[in-house]
């Protein structure tokens, strides 16, 4: 309890900080500008900063987020272990990069816990010293394999499964229930979402079995078991679980690999809205982190819709849940 | 032998005992109290200097424990100074120190759990400065067990 209490001065600082986040009504109220930068407006009004482009815009809010949570925060560490995510994204660019001869920077993530330059070099240099232990085997597996294989969609699967086993193992020591829970969540959402990709484009069991990651509530063999038999089969295996409306929701009048990510975020938004109001612990801080990367990834999918000049109903229909 | 004890004065120990435990014990909890709420406030009001007033009352209310153990402590205290020389006998030194129980315990468990209440009251005032009234009235419910107790204690003294 007394490791709760703790947060209580960062909870108190959430509290306030979510009265500026983005709700429905500051979504509309975009949506309805005219111009993109009647849209902006709005942005800057909710506390964005100003920047020249867009994208810069919102890749400074996410760094600003990261940083606001590990300063208030009594275990700042916690926050790492996402930002590992955007890091590994990097290294997989960096690896596609250096596999193919090409440059793709725009591609790069900015709010890792690693400076984008410095894992270039630890690419570059083969120095994976200062990685964590499970990212860093990964990585040495990729360059292995592809080396024999050549085959670009190992660099994905090796190094998925090495940042899930990465946040499953820290959620571990960090022995709070609650992030112990979204580990298994997110692996979970991660391999049915694998399953139906797969299943849907008829590709092979060996994919799959390479693609899923242990760790879930629903072990790997199932997904293995079902894999032959029809989809409706999954379907109702899935319908007597937690994870019921997500396969309600992708596959509600057809399914589309979109309505599945969305039904995915909006799963997980629920997850995470359970334990908003919580006064003491780091509830609270998670779900005001993914909540403004919800609300970044919305701010986007406005923001690209009115420049391409995309009808708002349909902008309004990919919006995710927000957190607010 | 009873004669010995009686001379010590040892029913003006138990009463002294007794007029520490309702003040220590409560006193502690309030600061705890306090404290739990306190940290809740500071982080609304580095966020919005504005709310400082709303939250500065839900903050102080966890106090009023400490409040209560300083006057059975000190309705304790008057008791012994009444008695004069020879002091107070056993049973009422004994009766005196049960009767700071009921103020110490539960105005020490009290003024924590009123404490938690307020920081998550100060989390509505950071929402919405209006309902500030709620959260009053939510942390005033666990005030009222503190009130019972002051009031047994004040009971039990005067029967002595």
């Amino acid at each position: 309890m007394q490791r709760e209490i703790n947060y209580a001065y960062a909870v108190g600082r959430i509290r306030v900080a979510e009265n500026a986040m983005l709700d429905k009504n500051k979504y509309e109220r975009m949506i309805d500008q005219p111009s993109v930068d009647d849209c902006l407006r709005v942005l800057y009004e909710a506390g964005y900063q100003e920047a020249r482009e867009y994208e810069d815009i919102l890749k400074n809010e996410s760094i600003k987020t990261y940083h606001y949570l590990s300063q208030i925060s009594p275990e700042p560490d916690v926050f790492r272990m996402f930002q590992y995510k955007n890091d590994t994204h990097n290294i997989k660019v960096l690896l596609k990069d250096e596999f193919s001869n090409k440059e793709s920077d725009h591609l790069l993530l900015e709010n890792g816990s690693y400076e984008v330059a410095s894992l270039k070099v630890m690419i570059r240099e083969r120095y994976f010293k200062d990685l964590p232990q499970l990212l860093k085997e990964a990585i040495l597996q990729v360059i292995e394999q592809y080396s024999k294989t050549k085959d670009p969609q190992i660099i994905d699967i090796l190094l998925d499964q090495a940042y899930f086993r990465l946040f499953q193992s820290l959620s571990t020591t960090t022995r709070n229930a609650y992030l112990i829970n979204l580990a298994r969540i997110q692996i979970d959402m991660t391999n049915i979402s694998a399953f139906i990709r797969i299943k849907s484009k008829m590709e092979d069991l060996e994919l799959l079995s390479k693609v899923l990651i242990d760790g879930g509530t629903i072990d790997k063999k199932e997904y293995s078991r079902y894999f032959q038999e029809q989809i409706d089969v999954f379907k109702e295996k899935i319908a007597v679980t937690a994870y019921a409306e997500i396969m309600e929701q992708s596959f509600d009048n057809g399914f589309n690999i979109t309505k599945l990510e969305k039904a995915c975020d909006n799963f997980l938004m629920k997850y995470l809205r359970k334990s908003k109001n919580k006064a003491f612990g780091i509830e609270p801080l998670i779900g005001y982190m993914v909540g403004k990367e919800t609300e970044i990834r919305n701010v986007r999918i406005i923001l690209v819709g009115k420049i391409n000049h995309i009808d708002n109903d349909i902008i309004r229909e990919r919006l995710r849940t927000s957190y607010v | 032998m009873t004669q010995y004890i009686v001379d010590l004065g040892l029913g003006n120990v138990f009463a002294f005992l007794g007029a520490a435990l309702a003040f220590l014990l409560a006193g502690i909890g309030s600061s705890i109290g306090v404290s739990i709420a306190g940290q809740a406030g500071s982080g609304v009001v580095a966020e919005d200097t504005d709310k400082f007033v709303n939250v500065m009352i839900l903050e102080a209310l966890p106090s009023t424990q400490g409040i209560y153990g300083f006057v059975i402590a000190f309705m304790i205290i008057s008791k012994i100074t009444a008695a004069g020389a020879g002091g107070l006998d056993i049973p009422s030194g004994v009766y005196l120190l049960m009767a700071a129980l009921p103020m110490g315990i539960v105005g020490m468990f009290s003024a924590i759990y009123q404490g938690k209440v307020a920081a998550a009251s100060i989390g509505i005032v950071a929402k919405r400065s209006q309902d500030m009234v709620k959260g009053i009235i939510l942390t005033l419910m666990v005030e009222l067990f503190a009130i019972f107790a002051i009031l047994v204690s004040i009971l039990m003294i005067g029967r002595v």
